[in-house]
């Protein structure tokens, strides 16, 4: 079974995401509420993608993947980026940063689970 | 059952690819150890559940399950756990133990076994999952047919579903994000109350950079995050208010206006609760003894369509409630009269006349007055203005799932038993003094009142109260004045002021919000709607104060509270130039310590760890719980390098700490930790706790079990 860690550091929407896509993905779902947490989770358990949440306090979605990249152990999972943002200028530099994905907030639990795998190009 | 849903909670892949290979045409759902099991199981619609005792929270209030949950449970158990729920309570509430160890084959015997048990359940049984066998047996004694190699349908991947299918999941989600969402209504309501407080602020020009990029910084997170419960106008509103704290300008009176305007709106919205299909319907069974039915609190539910009545006592009989379903609102007066309700639910769309609302008159004028909740399919603005008028304490549209129904009955009937809240009321003219003491008396509120403002200030400090009533025209000094002077005290700035007003004129109303009013209520008032705004105000009181709360695992601070109290330390450690620092701790493998010693064992290392920085640190430093493994310390007055040799200390006897049960092989658990100084490191929490975070992480990639600064 595929697993995906997502990182969150709102606990609500981490179990939202979580429900999303644990009940429509069926996935197993791994959980972080920080970059620094997300890194130490990556490390270990090496999931098969990341969704991560941009703003977060301490070590944000993008030095998070930043970090990720610089690890040898953790450098080829796909990231995920999922951002409140809206404009588009926002969206472009997440994009740059190479993630596989950039996806807005809020999203729609029913969709949330469609979206990340057509990131992926999961089938 | 053509095709059985199987929830599998914690179970290793294979006993899960047994399941889906050993019953013909099954679903199995897999869900991980951490997930919020409970929020899934209630999302209902499961023939199946497969639980492990390794799963995160599995304890005995989970086992009682929660409602909407109403099919067998497998329960795969170490046979040393006593998950506090004795035999006969589980086989009584269709649950079956089996070993832990038991070889994956009978697993799934068991589960075809419970799952033909199950599928009696579409006929009208009430009792079906009651099971009178013993449920220490291991194996069934039904021969079933093994169905060799069925096709697997365990999904790896997502795949659309049929669209029925898909209608059925959609119900699940919103009903398992509902539950989400009530656990966390508080937290968001909070972050709506920071916004208020910061469009109050700008109204008044005290809001500094720093708490406007707080402000924007919440509505961001608001915006991201409440359309994901279903509020998508709670989104955009929040998205606005983002939009207004964003940017360097300072902001003039329109802005602040708007500001105050919106996040007002957020909060009505949010109120509303989310726009969600009804939850699935499902036959509850009636539970509860004769005697222990004579101590429970009535609930009369009165609505012209008897099963929406029927779905929503239910509910309520699951959660301690005596819930008597009526038809008419005739019916529902005799009752009202006979019964003395703690609540009365009821359908203003029932009888076409001005017959409820009269009704809900009568009910609001006993007493004492019974809490009114009006459910109605009708909706419009006005109704809601009259209802609210007549005293009525909620009002739901329908449809709504009945477990928000009944948690709506549940707050109306917590805040209407909430005693020794405070009032203070300043009006010269006594009978309505006198009337405002007759009407507060029923809801339990102290009310301290004051006729002459000259001797305001000191009743005001004496009294302390929780909520100030002011009248606007007053000899001496008016209400005006007097509000704008308690704002001008921070001692005093979230205290909710209420005004009572004979003039409703834009220019009043303006001066009253500009000298910092939360709320008005026209002279001559009408009673009911006096004390629902004083209600309101208390209730957003109490709301306030719970958050400031512990951590409920180890009695530690929870992380709301820490950041507080590491904010005033900052402070004085600002003032008083001395230092600070600020360690993030991580237990060591804690993962592991769950999965191979249990739960029990995984709770008491994080309660003793508690203890154990508590007993070792001085009582003006600060110890939170940040939350699951980690924890935050502050330590006034230490350096560095002091912190860290006294954590390292902490640590020495941490580790020595053996927490293995009865004689099973010993368990030790280490942390790590990173330590960070204001100023050097940081100057605020957030750069503080980053950069002992960065000290962390070196100390897990130096082989854990050692604490080390920054730099």
């Amino acid at each position: 079974m595929r697993r995906i860690l997502v990182v969150d550091d709102e606990d609500d929407i981490r179990e939202v995401a979580q429900l999303s896509l644990e009940m429509v993905g069926g996935w197993e779902v791994l959980a972080a509420g920080s970059g620094a947490e997300a890194l130490r989770r990556a490390e270990a358990e090496r999931p098969d993608a990341i969704l991560l949440d941009v703003m977060m306090p301490g070590m944000d979605g993008p030095s998070t993947f930043l970090a990720l990249q610089a690890n040898p152990a953790t450098r080829d999972i796909p990231v995920i980026l999922l951002t409140a943002k809206v404009q588009s200028a926002d969206r472009r530099r997440f994009e740059d940063l190479g993630v596989a994905g950039v996806l807005s907030k809020p999203f729609d639990p029913m969709e949330l689970a469609g979206q990340v795998s057509a990131a992926l190009g999961w089938t | 059952m053509s095709s059985p849903r199987i929830l599998a909670a914690g179970l290793p892949d294979a006993l899960r690819a047994a399941l889906s290979s050993g019953i013909a045409g099954a679903r199995v759902h897999p869900v991980s150890a951490s997930a919020d099991l409970l929020a899934v199981l209630a999302a209902g619609g499961w023939d199946l559940a497969v639980m492990s005792d390794t799963v995160d929270g599995l304890d005995s209030s989970l086992l009682r399950l929660p409602t909407g949950f109403h099919g067998p449970v497998l329960l795969l158990a170490s046979p040393a756990s006593s998950l506090g729920i004795s035999a006969p309570e589980m086989a009584a509430r269709g649950i079956r133990r089996l070993p832990s160890t038991v070889d994956a084959e009978i697993v799934v015997q068991e589960a075809r076994a419970l799952l033909s048990i199950g599928s009696n359940e579409s006929t009208e049984s009430t009792e079906s999952t009651e099971s009178t066998e013993s449920t220490e047996s291991t194996e069934s004694t039904e021969s079933t047919e093994s169905t060799e190699s069925t096709e697997s349908t365990e999904s790896t991947a997502f795949r659309p579903a049929a669209e029925s299918e898909e209608r059925e999941d959609g119900a699940r989600m919103a009903s398992a994000v509902a539950v989400v969402w009530e656990r966390f209504r508080d937290v968001i309501f909070a972050r709506v109350a920071s916004l208020e407080a910061a469009a109050l602020a700008l109204r008044e020009g005290t809001l500094d950079g720093e708490g406007r990029r707080g402000a924007e910084r919440e509505a961001h997170k608001l915006a991201g995050s409440v359309g994901t419960f279903g509020f998508a106008e709670g989104s955009a509103i929040a998205r606005e208010l983002e939009h207004l704290f964003a940017g360097p300008s300072p902001r003039g009176p329109a802005d602040a206006l708007r500001a105050g305007e919106l996040a007002g709106a957020l909060r009505r919205a949010l109120e509303n609760g989310p726009v969600a299909p009804p939850a699935p319907a499902r036959q509850v069974p009636a539970s509860a003894s004769p005697e222990r039915a004579a101590r429970r609190p009535v609930l009369l539910v009165a609505d012209a369509d008897g099963e929406t009545a029927g779905l929503v006592a239910a509910e309520a009989g699951g959660r301690g409630f005596d819930a008597r379903t009526m038809g008419s609102l005739a019916e529902l007066r005799a009752a009202a009269e006979r019964e003395a309700p703690a609540a009365v639910l009821m359908d203003i769309g029932m009888d076409a006349s001005g017959d409820a609302l009269a009704l809900i008159d009568w009910l609001s004028s006993r007493t004492p007055a019974v809490p009114v909740l009006v459910l109605t399919a009708l909706g419009s603005f006005a109704d809601r203005v009259e209802v609210a008028r007549r005293g009525a304490c909620a009002y739901l549209a329908k449809p709504s799932p009945p477990p928000r129904v009944v948690d709506a009955v549940q707050r109306v009937l917590h805040r209407s038993t909430e005693a020794g809240s405070c009032v203070m009321a300043v009006d010269d003219d006594p009978a309505v003094l006198a009337a405002m003491a007759a009407l507060l008396a029923p809801t339990g509120a102290l009310l301290h009142t004051l006729g002459d403002p000259l001797h305001f200030w000191d009743t005001l400090e004496r009294v302390n109260p929780d909520v100030l009533v002011l009248d606007v025209d007053m000899p001496h000094l008016s209400g005006i004045e007097l509000c704008r002077v308690v704002r001008n005290d921070p001692r005093w700035t979230s205290l909710p002021v209420l005004f009572l007003t004979a003039r409703t004129d834009d220019a009043t109303i303006q001066a009253l919000f500009a000298a910092g009013a939360d709320d008005y209520v026209r002279k001559p008032f009408v009673a009911a709607e006096l004390v629902t705004r004083i209600r309101n105000r208390l209730e957003r009181v109490r709301l306030h104060r719970s958050l400031a709360d512990t951590d409920g695992l180890t009695g530690v601070a929870n992380r709301r509270r820490c950041e507080e109290s590491v904010g005033r330390l900052l402070h004085l450690a600002a003032r008083q130039s001395r230092p600070l620092s600020l360690a993030v701790l991580d237990l060591d493998h804690f993962k592991q310590v769950n999965d191979r010693a249990g739960h029990a064992v995984g709770d008491e290392v994080i309660r003793r760890m508690a203890k154990q920085l508590t007993g070792a640190l001085r009582a003006e430093d600060v110890v939170a719980r940040w939350g699951g493994e980690e924890f935050v310390v502050a330590m006034f007055g230490s350096d560095k390098d002091a912190a860290v040799v006294r954590l390292e200390s902490c640590l020495r006897h941490f580790r020595e700490i053996d927490f293995a049960e009865n004689g099973e092989e010993p368990v030790h658990v280490s942390f790590s930790g990173g330590v960070a100084q204001f100023v050097a490191d940081g100057a605020d929490l957030n750069a503080l706790y980053r950069a002992a975070d960065g000290a962390l992480y070196l100390a897990k990639a130096q082989g854990r079990d050692r604490v080390l600064p920054v730099g």
